[in-house]
């Protein structure tokens, strides 16, 4: 074999799967961005922070002593290498499992629908979720170096479940032929982690800043209908009457931006059809709760393409503007 | 959120080779997808001030991420110095099945060169500038990484022409 069968060798193997659907590929490149934004300004209003708090201890009277801090104590930050703060999700159970063991479980009884499941494995065998013994997500391959995660259906919170993670031979198939044979090993370990939503009370959320950023209302529609909250009435309901699009790849998202931490709950009548939640005082876009694979929020509330609806944004425990933006 | 002017173009038309790249360099498909829509998610935030091909720019980002996704994280691959001997029992292995595992065995920087000098066609001063190094070190860690693939009879393992 010689550098001209290399290039070869390259060109075949890199020949995998069907391409992902641009669109689909661009929406997540947006949530990229959002995300992003979202992290500089955090890092800005630390370093701000930072800088205030070393310019006081510099700046203030020799003598005084030092005030306790008055921001409450929250869990460490890092729980069995898993981070306990996400996106407004805390780690509530962890476990591990040792090769060759296949499964580990865990039952617990989730307190809203909002559960995220996480994923590590000390070799990258393929991985599957399991709740109550259905198949709850196929995890794909488990990865030594980074969280594998996605949210869990839960149909009847307040009722407890057993979440499983099970592991199998990585082996290649249609949507990854040429991943490398990983057969499961003697040694070794796979660990399993369930996150839920945490009230605002209890999650670490960066102090506010002297003054708000001016909300990014252009950034939550580009087709639709834009619903913003009321000057001074952050915490009122409001609602606006729409036709549900028809379902592409893109349309139909729910989007919105806030000024401040709090949620804004999308109704349709008496039914939640999503959820928007912040946990910073960041003003990028936040995407639903449920992940930009179900931005099609109408969908998984069985609402047709079509129906005329009337939605109510119904706020709650947010102290600035917010906007959101029913995407057609 | 407004899309940068050529951004949406872009990703239709070159994202498709971009992701080969990505998973040439990760070896698995869900984290060369991860990869890619990072590397465009930071392209995305600069893209104005990008004059000419933005290609170019968005593969050295590319690469960049990758180099630093496995050295931030603690239990990333450990690269070996040298191969391992072939067992017997895969003796019979397709040679270029034992290429594909060795170039998974190289270190990264190693394996990024092969991969922009063989598959993006890049030469060497162009794969020093998306590495961020000099031509030199393109020719030293190719070679390096041929001789440790076997495919160069003339090559040492240590990359010294015999």
């Amino acid at each position: 074999m010689n550098t001209t069968d290399l290039r070869d060798l390259l060109n075949d193997r890199s020949a995998g799967p069907e391409d992902t659907e641009q669109s689909t590929r661009l929406a997540g490149i947006r949530s990229k961005v959002a995300a992003r934004r979202r992290r500089i300004s955090a890092a800005l209003a630390g370093v701000v922070i930072a800088g205030l708090g070393a310019g006081y201890l510099v700046l203030r009277p020799h003598g005084t002593e030092a005030l306790p801090p008055a921001v409450p104590t929250y869990g460490p930050k890092v729980v069995d290498g898993f981070r306990n703060y996400v996106d407004g999700m805390r780690i509530v159970a962890t476990t591990k499992g040792l090769f060759p063991e296949r499964s580990v479980s865990i039952t617990f009884t989730p307190s809203s629908s909002k559960v995220w499941y996480s994923t590590r494995c000390s070799a990258m065998v393929d991985h599957g979720i399991f709740v109550d013994g259905k198949p709850a997500a196929s995890g794909g391959s488990c990865h030594p170096d980074i969280e594998k995660s996605g949210a869990l259906h839960i149909a009847r919170p307040g009722q407890p479940i057993t979440v499983t993670l099970t592991v199998t031979d990585g082996i290649p198939h249609p949507g990854a032929p040429h991943r490398p044979l990983v057969l499961v090993p003697d040694e070794g370990e796979f660990w399993l982690a369930i996150r839920e939503q945490t009230p605002l009370s209890e999650y670490p959320v960066s102090p506010r800043p002297a003054k708000l950023a001016p909300l990014r209302v252009e950034d939550v529609t580009s087709c639709g209908v834009k619903v913003r909250s009321v000057p001074g009435k952050h915490n009122a309901p409001q609602q606006v009457a729409l036709t549900v699009p028809e379902r592409t790849a893109t349309t139909g998202a729910i989007l919105g931006v806030t000024q401040t931490p709090g949620h804004l709950r999308i109704m349709v009548g008496d039914q939640e059809i999503s959820q928007l939640s912040s946990y910073s005082y960041a003003t990028g876009s936040k995407y639903p709760e449920s992940g930009l694979s179900e931005a099609f929020p109408w969908m998984k509330a069985r609402i047709a393409a079509g129906t005329a609806v009337t939605v109510r944004i119904v706020p709650s425990e947010m102290t600035g503007e917010w906007a959101v933006g029913l995407n057609c | 959120m407004h899309t940068p002017d050529g951004f949406d173009e872009f990703v239709r038309t070159r994202s498709p080779r971009l992701l080969r790249t990505a998973y040439l360099l990760t070896r698995d498909w869900a984290l060369a997808e991860d990869l890619l829509q990072t590397a465009l998610a930071r392209a995305w935030s600069a893209w104005r001030r990008v004059s000419g091909d933005p290609e170019p720019y968005v593969r050295r980002i590319l690469v960049n991420t990758y180099s630093s996704w496995w050295r931030r994280r603690w239990n990333s691959e450990q690269p070996t110095a040298d191969l391992p001997d072939t067992p017997a029992a895969e003796a019979d292995l397709a040679e270029r099945e034992r290429v594909w595992r060795a170039l998974g065995q190289l270190p990264r920087k190693q394996r990024t060169v092969l991969v922009l000098r063989y598959f993006e066609d890049l030469t060497e001063a162009e794969t020093a500038d998306v590495l961020g190094c000099s031509v030199g070190n393109v020719k030293s860690q190719a070679s390096r990484a041929l001789a440790k693939l076997r495919l160069d009879p003339n090559l040492r393992a240590e990359g010294v022409l015999a």
